[in-house]
Protein backbone atom coordinates (compact mmCIF):
# COMPACT_ATOMS: atom_id res chain seq x y z
CA UNK A 1 0.00 0.00 0.00
CA UNK A 2 1.59 3.37 -1.01
CA UNK A 3 1.52 6.24 1.64
CA UNK A 4 -1.11 7.99 -0.13
CA UNK A 5 -4.00 4.84 -0.75
CA UNK A 6 -2.96 4.95 3.85
CA UNK A 7 -3.70 8.51 4.10
CA UNK A 8 -6.62 8.38 2.79
CA UNK A 9 -7.55 5.53 4.24
CA UNK A 10 -7.13 7.31 7.37
CA UNK A 11 -9.04 10.20 6.29
CA UNK A 12 -12.15 8.01 5.27
CA UNK A 13 -11.99 6.24 8.63
CA UNK A 14 -12.14 10.00 10.35
CA UNK A 15 -14.90 10.77 8.02
CA UNK A 16 -16.83 7.78 8.87
CA UNK A 17 -17.05 8.17 12.35
CA UNK A 18 -17.56 11.73 12.41
CA UNK A 19 -20.39 11.16 9.90
CA UNK A 20 -21.81 8.40 11.59
CA UNK A 21 -21.74 10.23 14.84
CA UNK A 22 -23.46 13.06 13.72
CA UNK A 23 -26.29 10.91 12.19
CA UNK A 24 -26.76 9.79 15.21
CA UNK A 25 -26.34 13.29 16.78
CA UNK A 26 -29.10 14.50 14.21
CA UNK A 27 -31.75 11.57 14.85
CA UNK A 28 -31.75 12.38 18.65
CA UNK A 29 -32.17 15.72 17.88
CA UNK A 30 -35.09 15.02 15.44
CA UNK A 31 -36.10 12.26 18.03
CA UNK A 32 -36.87 15.03 20.83
CA UNK A 33 -38.03 17.40 18.32
CA UNK A 34 -40.63 15.04 17.27
CA UNK A 35 -41.72 14.07 20.69
CA UNK A 36 -41.77 18.18 21.65
CA UNK A 37 -44.10 19.19 19.08
CA UNK A 38 -46.29 16.09 19.51
CA UNK A 39 -46.74 16.68 22.81
CA UNK A 40 -46.98 20.65 22.49
CA UNK A 41 -49.78 20.57 19.48
CA UNK A 42 -51.77 17.02 20.07
CA UNK A 43 -54.33 16.17 17.61
CA UNK A 44 -57.79 17.24 19.08
CA UNK A 45 -60.56 15.70 17.41
CA UNK A 46 -62.66 18.51 15.78
CA UNK A 47 -65.90 19.53 18.14
CA UNK A 48 -69.26 18.11 16.09
CA UNK A 49 -71.20 20.47 14.40
CA UNK B 1 -22.43 8.36 -49.89
CA UNK B 2 -18.92 8.14 -47.90
CA UNK B 3 -21.10 10.55 -45.42
CA UNK B 4 -23.75 8.21 -45.27
CA UNK B 5 -21.30 5.52 -44.11
CA UNK B 6 -18.95 7.49 -41.46
CA UNK B 7 -21.34 6.26 -38.80
CA UNK B 8 -21.54 2.52 -39.46
CA UNK B 9 -17.43 2.81 -40.47
CA UNK B 10 -16.53 4.76 -37.04
CA UNK B 11 -18.53 2.38 -35.17
CA UNK B 12 -16.02 0.56 -32.39
CA UNK B 13 -16.78 -2.79 -30.38
CA UNK B 14 -16.40 -0.75 -27.09
CA UNK B 15 -20.21 1.41 -28.10
CA UNK B 16 -21.46 -1.86 -29.48
CA UNK B 17 -21.05 -3.51 -26.04
CA UNK B 18 -22.38 0.10 -24.42
CA UNK B 19 -25.93 -0.61 -26.66
CA UNK B 20 -26.15 -3.69 -25.29
CA UNK B 21 -25.38 -2.35 -21.85
CA UNK B 22 -28.30 -0.16 -22.93
CA UNK B 23 -30.31 -3.16 -24.16
CA UNK B 24 -30.21 -5.31 -20.42
CA UNK B 25 -31.27 -1.96 -18.79
CA UNK B 26 -34.20 -1.84 -21.16
CA UNK B 27 -34.52 -5.27 -21.03
CA UNK B 28 -34.82 -4.96 -17.02
CA UNK B 29 -36.95 -2.22 -16.90
CA UNK B 30 -39.34 -3.62 -19.32
CA UNK B 31 -39.52 -7.12 -18.47
CA UNK B 32 -38.23 -7.38 -14.86
CA UNK B 33 -39.66 -4.09 -13.93
CA UNK B 34 -36.74 -3.04 -12.06
CA UNK B 35 -37.06 0.33 -11.33
CA UNK B 36 -38.71 1.31 -15.07
CA UNK B 37 -39.12 4.99 -14.53
CA UNK B 38 -35.14 5.34 -14.56
CA UNK B 39 -33.67 2.15 -16.35
CA UNK B 40 -35.54 2.92 -19.36
CA UNK B 41 -34.20 6.22 -19.85
CA UNK B 42 -30.82 5.31 -18.91
CA UNK B 43 -30.68 2.29 -20.97
CA UNK B 44 -32.39 4.21 -24.31
CA UNK B 45 -29.32 7.55 -23.42
CA UNK B 46 -26.80 4.86 -23.44
CA UNK B 47 -27.98 4.11 -26.94
CA UNK B 48 -28.03 7.39 -28.09
CA UNK B 49 -24.95 8.62 -26.63
CA UNK B 50 -22.32 5.93 -28.09
CA UNK B 51 -23.83 6.33 -32.05
CA UNK B 52 -20.79 7.52 -33.52
CA UNK B 53 -20.60 11.18 -33.72
CA UNK B 54 -24.31 10.93 -32.24
CA UNK B 55 -25.66 14.64 -32.38
CA UNK B 56 -27.04 14.43 -28.68
CA UNK B 57 -23.91 15.08 -27.66
CA UNK B 58 -21.60 17.74 -28.06
CA UNK B 59 -19.63 17.09 -31.45
CA UNK B 60 -17.04 19.66 -33.07
CA UNK B 61 -17.61 20.34 -36.95
CA UNK B 62 -15.28 22.78 -38.99
CA UNK B 63 -13.38 23.72 -35.85
CA UNK B 64 -17.10 24.79 -33.72
CA UNK B 65 -18.65 23.23 -31.37
CA UNK B 66 -21.99 22.45 -32.14
CA UNK B 67 -24.11 22.04 -28.74
CA UNK B 68 -26.09 18.50 -28.20
CA UNK B 69 -29.67 18.49 -26.47
CA UNK B 70 -28.01 15.86 -23.56
CA UNK B 71 -25.15 17.59 -23.19
CA UNK B 72 -27.12 20.62 -22.76
CA UNK B 73 -29.81 18.86 -20.50
CA UNK B 74 -26.60 17.78 -18.63
CA UNK B 75 -24.98 21.28 -18.00
CA UNK B 76 -28.17 23.19 -17.26
CA UNK B 77 -29.67 19.89 -15.26
CA UNK B 78 -27.06 18.04 -13.41
CA UNK B 79 -24.18 20.33 -12.84
CA UNK B 80 -26.03 23.01 -11.33
CA UNK B 81 -28.21 19.92 -9.56
CA UNK B 82 -31.30 21.61 -10.66
CA UNK B 83 -32.62 17.92 -11.79
CA UNK B 84 -31.89 15.99 -8.58
CA UNK B 85 -33.31 18.98 -6.14
CA UNK B 86 -36.61 18.64 -8.03
CA UNK B 87 -36.86 15.39 -7.41
CA UNK B 88 -36.53 16.28 -3.69
CA UNK B 89 -39.22 18.20 -3.84
CA UNK B 90 -40.99 15.26 -5.54
CA UNK B 91 -40.00 12.77 -3.11
CA UNK B 92 -40.76 15.12 0.10
CA UNK B 93 -44.30 15.58 -1.37
CA UNK B 94 -44.73 11.57 -1.26
CA UNK B 95 -43.68 11.13 2.23
CA UNK B 96 -45.83 10.39 5.01
CA UNK B 97 -43.93 11.15 8.13
CA UNK B 98 -46.47 10.18 10.32
CA UNK B 99 -45.96 6.41 11.13
CA UNK B 100 -42.64 7.89 12.44
CA UNK B 101 -44.44 10.39 14.73
CA UNK B 102 -46.33 7.29 16.24
CA UNK B 103 -42.55 5.65 16.75
CA UNK B 104 -40.26 8.13 16.88
CA UNK B 105 -37.58 5.65 18.48
CA UNK B 106 -37.07 4.13 14.92
CA UNK B 107 -35.89 7.25 13.63
CA UNK B 108 -32.40 6.13 14.51
CA UNK B 109 -32.64 3.26 12.50
CA UNK B 110 -32.20 5.84 9.66
CA UNK B 111 -29.27 6.44 11.44
CA UNK B 112 -28.16 2.98 11.88
CA UNK B 113 -28.41 1.76 8.46
CA UNK B 114 -26.19 4.07 7.07
CA UNK B 115 -23.23 2.29 7.86
CA UNK B 116 -22.89 0.97 4.31
CA UNK B 117 -22.05 4.04 3.54
CA UNK B 118 -19.29 4.52 5.33
CA UNK B 119 -18.10 1.06 5.26
CA UNK B 120 -17.96 1.45 1.11
CA UNK B 121 -15.97 4.42 1.58
CA UNK B 122 -13.17 3.14 3.07
CA UNK B 123 -13.25 0.20 0.81
CA UNK B 124 -13.01 2.45 -2.09
CA UNK B 125 -10.17 3.88 -0.65
CA UNK B 126 -7.79 1.17 -0.46
CA UNK B 127 -8.82 0.54 -4.27
CA UNK B 128 -7.15 4.05 -4.80
CA UNK B 129 -10.15 6.17 -5.34
CA UNK B 130 -9.27 9.40 -3.93
CA UNK B 131 -11.35 10.60 -1.11
CA UNK B 132 -13.89 12.48 -3.21
CA UNK B 133 -14.92 9.11 -5.48
CA UNK B 134 -14.82 7.27 -2.60
CA UNK B 135 -16.99 9.19 -1.23
CA UNK B 136 -19.81 9.15 -4.31
CA UNK B 137 -19.16 5.30 -4.36
CA UNK B 138 -20.17 5.08 -0.99
CA UNK B 139 -23.22 7.15 -1.11
CA UNK B 140 -24.91 4.40 -3.39
CA UNK B 141 -25.54 2.88 0.58
CA UNK B 142 -28.14 5.48 0.89
CA UNK B 143 -30.12 3.48 -1.44
CA UNK B 144 -31.42 6.82 -2.93
CA UNK B 145 -31.00 8.01 -6.30
CA UNK B 146 -31.13 11.45 -6.45
CA UNK B 147 -28.48 11.53 -3.37
CA UNK B 148 -26.04 9.44 -5.13
CA UNK B 149 -26.63 11.68 -8.06
CA UNK B 150 -26.38 14.75 -6.23
CA UNK B 151 -22.81 13.95 -4.33
CA UNK B 152 -21.41 12.63 -7.19
CA UNK B 153 -22.19 15.43 -9.50
CA UNK B 154 -19.74 17.87 -6.76
CA UNK B 155 -17.52 15.15 -6.24
CA UNK B 156 -17.33 12.78 -8.86
CA UNK B 157 -18.62 13.93 -12.05
CA UNK B 158 -16.34 11.48 -14.26
CA UNK B 159 -17.98 8.33 -12.35
CA UNK B 160 -21.99 9.32 -12.22
CA UNK B 161 -23.08 7.17 -15.22
CA UNK B 162 -21.82 4.03 -13.18
CA UNK B 163 -22.52 4.99 -9.49
CA UNK B 164 -26.72 6.22 -11.05
CA UNK B 165 -26.38 2.76 -12.48
CA UNK B 166 -25.07 1.38 -9.51
CA UNK B 167 -27.77 3.13 -7.25
CA UNK B 168 -30.97 2.30 -9.03
CA UNK B 169 -30.49 -1.44 -9.93
CA UNK B 170 -29.47 -2.41 -6.45
CA UNK B 171 -32.75 -0.37 -5.09
CA UNK B 172 -35.01 -2.46 -7.46
CA UNK B 173 -33.03 -5.89 -5.98
CA UNK B 174 -33.36 -4.88 -2.68
CA UNK B 175 -36.43 -7.80 -2.33
CA UNK B 176 -33.05 -10.26 -3.56
CA UNK B 177 -30.50 -8.67 -1.34
CA UNK B 178 -31.96 -7.82 2.02
CA UNK B 179 -33.37 -11.21 3.17
CA UNK B 180 -30.31 -13.67 3.15
CA UNK B 181 -28.38 -10.87 5.05
CA UNK B 182 -30.79 -10.64 7.57
CA UNK B 183 -31.63 -14.35 7.81
CA UNK B 184 -27.76 -14.87 8.62
CA UNK B 185 -27.83 -12.25 11.68
CA UNK B 186 -31.12 -13.27 13.33
CA UNK B 187 -32.21 -16.02 14.68
CA UNK B 188 -35.98 -17.78 14.14
CA UNK B 189 -36.79 -16.29 17.32
CA UNK B 190 -35.70 -12.98 16.77
CA UNK B 191 -37.66 -12.83 13.44
CA UNK B 192 -40.52 -14.00 15.06
CA UNK B 193 -40.48 -11.43 17.59
CA UNK B 194 -43.63 -9.35 17.78
CA UNK B 195 -43.68 -5.78 18.35
CA UNK B 196 -46.69 -3.27 20.51
CA UNK B 197 -48.89 -1.48 17.80
CA UNK B 198 -47.00 1.59 19.35
CA UNK B 199 -50.56 3.67 19.20
CA UNK B 200 -50.47 2.34 15.18
CA UNK B 201 -53.62 4.34 14.56
CA UNK B 202 -53.27 7.68 16.97
CA UNK B 203 -53.53 10.66 14.92
CA UNK B 204 -51.15 13.20 14.27
CA UNK B 205 -52.51 16.79 14.20
CA UNK B 206 -51.63 18.93 11.42
CA UNK B 207 -49.83 21.52 12.70
CA UNK B 208 -47.07 19.05 14.01
CA UNK B 209 -46.84 17.71 10.40
CA UNK B 210 -46.37 20.98 9.16
CA UNK B 211 -43.98 22.44 11.83
CA UNK B 212 -41.80 19.35 11.08
CA UNK B 213 -40.01 19.96 7.98
CA UNK B 214 -39.74 23.58 8.74
CA UNK B 215 -37.66 22.91 11.96
CA UNK B 216 -36.09 19.92 10.79
CA UNK B 217 -34.63 22.15 7.81
CA UNK B 218 -33.67 24.99 9.72
CA UNK B 219 -31.97 22.86 12.35
CA UNK B 220 -29.51 20.58 9.81
CA UNK B 221 -29.09 24.42 8.62
CA UNK B 222 -27.82 25.35 11.35
CA UNK B 223 -25.40 22.54 12.03
CA UNK B 224 -24.78 21.32 8.41
CA UNK B 225 -25.32 24.45 5.77
CA UNK B 226 -24.00 22.35 3.12
CA UNK B 227 -27.00 19.53 3.50
CA UNK B 228 -29.56 22.42 3.21
CA UNK B 229 -29.95 22.05 -0.17
CA UNK B 230 -30.65 18.59 -0.27
CA UNK B 231 -32.90 18.28 3.24
CA UNK B 232 -34.28 21.65 2.27
CA UNK B 233 -36.33 20.55 -0.95
CA UNK B 234 -37.16 17.47 0.75
CA UNK B 235 -38.99 19.61 3.64
CA UNK B 236 -40.27 21.58 0.62
CA UNK B 237 -42.12 18.76 -0.97
CA UNK B 238 -42.91 17.56 2.57
CA UNK B 239 -44.52 20.98 3.51
CA UNK B 240 -46.39 21.74 0.37
CA UNK B 241 -48.00 18.12 1.12
CA UNK B 242 -48.62 18.59 4.81
CA UNK B 243 -49.80 22.24 4.13
CA UNK B 244 -53.30 20.84 3.36
CA UNK B 245 -53.77 24.25 1.55
CA UNK B 246 -51.87 22.84 -2.00
CA UNK B 247 -53.32 19.48 -2.65
CA UNK B 248 -53.31 20.35 -6.71
CA UNK B 249 -49.64 21.18 -6.18
CA UNK B 250 -48.86 18.09 -4.06
CA UNK B 251 -50.53 15.74 -6.98
CA UNK B 252 -48.59 17.37 -9.33
CA UNK B 253 -45.08 17.40 -7.00
CA UNK B 254 -45.98 13.55 -6.70
CA UNK B 255 -47.18 12.55 -10.46
CA UNK B 256 -46.10 15.51 -13.53
CA UNK B 257 -42.67 16.87 -11.67
CA UNK B 258 -42.06 13.32 -10.32
CA UNK B 259 -42.43 12.12 -13.84
CA UNK B 260 -41.05 14.44 -15.78
CA UNK B 261 -37.71 15.12 -13.64
CA UNK B 262 -37.07 11.23 -13.37
CA UNK B 263 -37.14 11.08 -17.18
CA UNK B 264 -35.12 13.92 -18.10
CA UNK B 265 -32.34 13.19 -15.10
CA UNK B 266 -32.12 9.22 -16.29
CA UNK B 267 -31.31 10.21 -20.44
CA UNK B 268 -29.39 13.18 -19.10
CA UNK B 269 -26.97 11.34 -17.12
CA UNK B 270 -26.44 8.28 -20.14
CA UNK B 271 -25.10 11.32 -21.49
CA UNK B 272 -21.95 10.44 -19.67
CA UNK B 273 -22.48 6.41 -20.32
CA UNK B 274 -20.12 6.71 -23.79
CA UNK B 275 -17.76 3.85 -23.88
CA UNK B 276 -14.57 5.65 -23.31
CA UNK B 277 -15.73 6.50 -20.06
CA UNK B 278 -18.22 3.80 -19.25
CA UNK B 279 -15.64 0.58 -19.85
CA UNK B 280 -13.28 0.81 -17.56
CA UNK B 281 -11.98 -1.09 -14.28
CA UNK B 282 -13.28 1.44 -12.10
CA UNK B 283 -17.40 0.50 -13.10
CA UNK B 284 -16.80 -2.76 -11.77
CA UNK B 285 -15.07 -1.69 -8.76
CA UNK B 286 -18.48 0.59 -8.15
CA UNK B 287 -20.62 -2.35 -9.17
CA UNK B 288 -18.98 -4.27 -6.44
CA UNK B 289 -18.81 -1.90 -3.55
CA UNK B 290 -22.21 -0.57 -4.51
CA UNK B 291 -23.43 -3.62 -3.75
CA UNK B 292 -21.07 -4.11 -0.36
CA UNK B 293 -22.79 -0.82 0.81
CA UNK B 294 -26.84 -2.27 0.51
CA UNK B 295 -25.33 -5.11 1.82
CA UNK B 296 -23.57 -3.68 4.87
CA UNK B 297 -26.60 -0.73 5.45
CA UNK B 298 -28.66 -3.85 6.09
CA UNK B 299 -26.04 -5.22 8.37
CA UNK B 300 -26.15 -2.65 10.50
CA UNK B 301 -29.33 -1.92 10.85
CA UNK B 302 -30.27 -5.66 11.89
CA UNK B 303 -26.90 -5.41 14.35
CA UNK B 304 -28.11 -2.01 15.47
CA UNK B 305 -31.93 -3.31 16.49
CA UNK B 306 -29.80 -6.58 18.32
CA UNK B 307 -27.91 -3.96 20.22
CA UNK B 308 -30.84 -1.61 21.35
CA UNK B 309 -32.71 -4.86 22.34
CA UNK B 310 -29.96 -4.69 25.65
CA UNK B 311 -31.27 -1.43 26.60
CA UNK B 312 -34.88 -1.57 25.85
CA UNK B 313 -38.06 -3.31 27.74
CA UNK B 314 -40.20 -3.45 24.38
CA UNK B 315 -37.89 -5.07 22.35
CA UNK B 316 -37.15 -4.66 18.62
CA UNK B 317 -38.07 -7.01 15.61
CA UNK B 318 -34.25 -7.07 14.68
CA UNK B 319 -35.72 -7.28 10.86
CA UNK B 320 -36.75 -3.64 11.29
CA UNK B 321 -33.42 -2.32 11.70
CA UNK B 322 -33.09 -3.54 8.03
CA UNK B 323 -35.78 -1.30 6.67
CA UNK B 324 -33.58 1.75 7.78
CA UNK B 325 -32.39 2.21 4.06
CA UNK B 326 -33.95 4.80 2.24
CA UNK B 327 -35.44 2.20 -0.41
CA UNK B 328 -39.21 3.07 0.28
CA UNK B 329 -41.17 1.14 0.47
CA UNK B 330 -39.48 -2.26 -1.34
CA UNK B 331 -37.75 -2.33 2.06
CA UNK B 332 -40.79 -2.08 4.32
CA UNK B 333 -42.52 -4.62 2.63
CA UNK B 334 -39.36 -6.88 2.42
CA UNK B 335 -39.12 -6.70 6.59
CA UNK B 336 -43.23 -7.05 6.50
CA UNK B 337 -43.10 -10.18 4.30
CA UNK B 338 -40.05 -11.87 5.99
CA UNK B 339 -42.15 -11.36 9.51
CA UNK B 340 -45.12 -12.88 7.58
CA UNK B 341 -43.13 -16.28 6.37
CA UNK B 342 -42.03 -16.56 9.93
CA UNK B 343 -45.98 -16.41 11.55
CA UNK B 344 -48.64 -15.22 9.64
CA UNK B 345 -50.15 -13.43 12.79
CA UNK B 346 -47.46 -11.16 12.98
CA UNK B 347 -48.11 -8.00 11.19
CA UNK B 348 -44.33 -6.22 11.19
CA UNK B 349 -45.63 -3.41 8.28
CA UNK B 350 -46.26 0.05 10.26
CA UNK B 351 -43.16 -0.49 12.21
CA UNK B 352 -41.18 -1.30 8.94
CA UNK B 353 -42.50 1.51 7.57
CA UNK B 354 -41.68 3.75 9.88
CA UNK B 355 -37.82 2.52 10.01
CA UNK B 356 -38.41 2.82 6.20
CA UNK B 357 -38.98 6.47 6.45
CA UNK B 358 -36.57 7.57 9.26
CA UNK B 359 -33.91 5.63 6.07
CA UNK B 360 -34.87 8.75 3.83
CA UNK B 361 -34.50 11.29 5.99
CA UNK B 362 -31.38 9.35 6.93
CA UNK B 363 -30.18 8.79 3.58
CA UNK B 364 -30.46 12.75 2.17
CA UNK B 365 -28.58 13.81 5.89
CA UNK B 366 -26.05 11.25 5.06
CA UNK B 367 -25.52 12.71 1.99
CA UNK B 368 -25.16 15.87 2.89
CA UNK B 369 -22.81 15.32 5.99
CA UNK B 370 -20.79 13.47 3.24
CA UNK B 371 -20.73 17.06 1.50
CA UNK B 372 -19.91 18.78 4.52
CA UNK B 373 -17.26 16.53 5.81
CA UNK B 374 -15.57 15.73 2.93
CA UNK B 375 -13.05 18.05 1.38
Amino acid sequence: MTNEIVSVYSQAIDISFKGMTALFLFMFIFFFLIVAIDKLLPHEEEPKK
Amino acid sequence: MEGLMVGLTSMTWQMLVMMMIGGTLIFLAVKKNYEPTLLLPIGFGAILANIPYTSVLDQVEGGHVVEGALSIFFRVGILTEIFPLLIFVAIGAMIDFSPLFRNPKLLLFGAAAQFGIFFTMILATLLGFDIKEAASIGVIGSADGPTSIYVATRFAPNLLGPISVAAYSYMALVPIIQPPIIKMLTTKEERMMRMDGGGNDRKISRATLVLFPILVTILTGLFAPTAVALIGFLMFGNLVRECGVLNKLSLAAQNELASLVTLLLGITIASTMTADRFLQVSTLFIIGLGLIAFMFDTAGGVLFAKLLNFFLKKKVNPMIGAAGISAFPMSSRVIHTMGLKEDPTNYLLMHAVSANVSGQIGSVLAGGLILALVH
